[in-house]
């Protein structure tokens, strides 16, 4: 026993040499985080205090850009629109994903194949689906309102309304991502354990009850980690809405992606981008961290 | 159930049975719901594009046009390399 001791224990200059060991390999991925990461990270906000122009010299302008921003009503505009399409794309696809999974869940005929018919939007290219629905989004010659006139509705301008553009666009993005969730919820209903719904039933509980008391509470944690998901999802967005509306009509459905992209690749204000790019960071930090803290309270307990 | 209600079911059994029945379409008639969404835009895309130019601007659209065409494959793989 001693004797094994005494050839474990560490030997002089045993820490140093391995702490170098370590060191080199960290090195590699030290270099790739800050070639890739770090960079342009910091490259982006050195930029942001230029007034630079593609082709032109770029003049230190300090935080003139920030300044210019917070009074920039289309940016301030392009804000509420990306919170608005996020909001409407996150909770949509939560509650159909849902009830989708719940449906999902149960034994019936076909259901295999049913389910990876429902699954399929998520498969699909975002710009071959963005064009399909544009051309049902048309006014005139459109699916959608051939649909409407079926059921007795009257047509709706969709896309071309500065109303209705982002319930539109959010319309797409459900096609497209309920799935997901389903995916998600699919999962989470799979590991819930099968005793508190015996002894609720014998407790003479109804369906309902068994849901909204069992099931929902249960299943929580998946939900968030499926809106955090979303969450991210429908902040990035842009190819869809670039396909379908390019941010109108006028500016009607310009997020922040939209904005930062004409104004870097359109009008070629790359200060003034690198600007946007860091408030739109700030911003998705921030709801990072509270979508965390909200997830952190959800824990199994 | 049946067997102890003798040959005849009672009232309340027959009405047991209907709304199980009642709720097995019910359950057919939302999964109906919630497929269709899916599988109709991608029917809808491969209705677009074996059709001629002139069906897809018709109004009422035409599902299942009545001539068929393999054109837009054709020009699609005629008009680019697709890396080959």
């Amino acid at each position: 026993m001693t004797a094994a001791a005494s050839t474990l224990a560490p030997r002089p200059g045993f820490l140093a040499r391995r702490r170098r060991s370590y060191l080199l390999f960290v090195a590699p991925a030290l270099l790739v985080v800050g070639a890739v990461i770090i960079f342009p990270w910091a490259f982006t906000v050195w930029m942001s205090a230029f007034d630079w122009k593609i082709g032109s010299v770029a003049h230190f302008v300090g935080f003139d850009n920030y300044t210019q921003l917070a009074t920039n009503k289309r940016f301030l505009e392009s804000i509420l629109h990306t919170f608005y399409f996020t909001l409407l794309a996150v909770i949509f696809p939560l509650i159909l994903g849902t009830i989708a999974a719940l449906i999902f869940h149960r034994e019936f005929p076909l259901r295999g194949m049913l389910r990876s018919i429902f699954t399929m939007p998520m498969m699909a290219t975002p710009v071959a689906v963005a064009l399909v629905w544009t051309m049902m989004f048309h006014p005139q010659q459109g699916v959608l309102n051939y649909l409407l006139s079926l059921v007795g509705l009257p047509p709706s301008l969709w896309v071309y309304s500065p109303t209705w553009v982002i319930p539109s666009l959010v319309l797409v993005e459900i096609w497209h991502w309920t799935p997901l969730i389903m995916l998600i919820v699919l999962g989470g209903l799979a590991a819930l354990p099968t005793e508190p719904y015996e002894s609720a039933r014998l407790d003479g509980a109804s369906e309902w009850q068994l849901f909204r008391y069992i099931t929902l509470p249960l299943l929580a944690p998946f939900l968030i980690v499926a809106a955090v998901i979303r969450t991210i999802d429908a902040l990035k967005a842009f190819d869809t809405i670039y396909v379908i509306s390019q941010g109108g009509p006028g500016t009607a459905s310009e997020t922040i992606n939209l904005y930062l992209y004409l104004q870097a690749f359109a009008f070629y204000n790359v200060g003034n981008a690198s600007a946007v790019v860091v408030v739109f960071f700030v911003i998705i930090l921030a709801l990072a961290l509270l979508l965390l803290h909200v997830r952190e309270k959800a824990k199994w307990t | 159930m049946d067997v102890a209600a003798g040959r005849v079911p009672a009232p309340g059994a027959t009405s047991a049975r209907w709304r199980r029945k009642l709720r097995k379409v019910g359950f057919g008639f939302s999964v109906l719901v919630i497929v269709s969404p899916a599988i109709l835009v991608f029917l809808w895309m491969l209705s677009l594009s074996l059709k001629n130019e002139i069906d897809n601007l018709a109004y009422p659209p035409v599902f299942i046009p009545g001539q068929l065409t393999l054109r837009n494959f054709v020009q699609v793989f005629a008009e680019n390399s697709m890396g080959l």
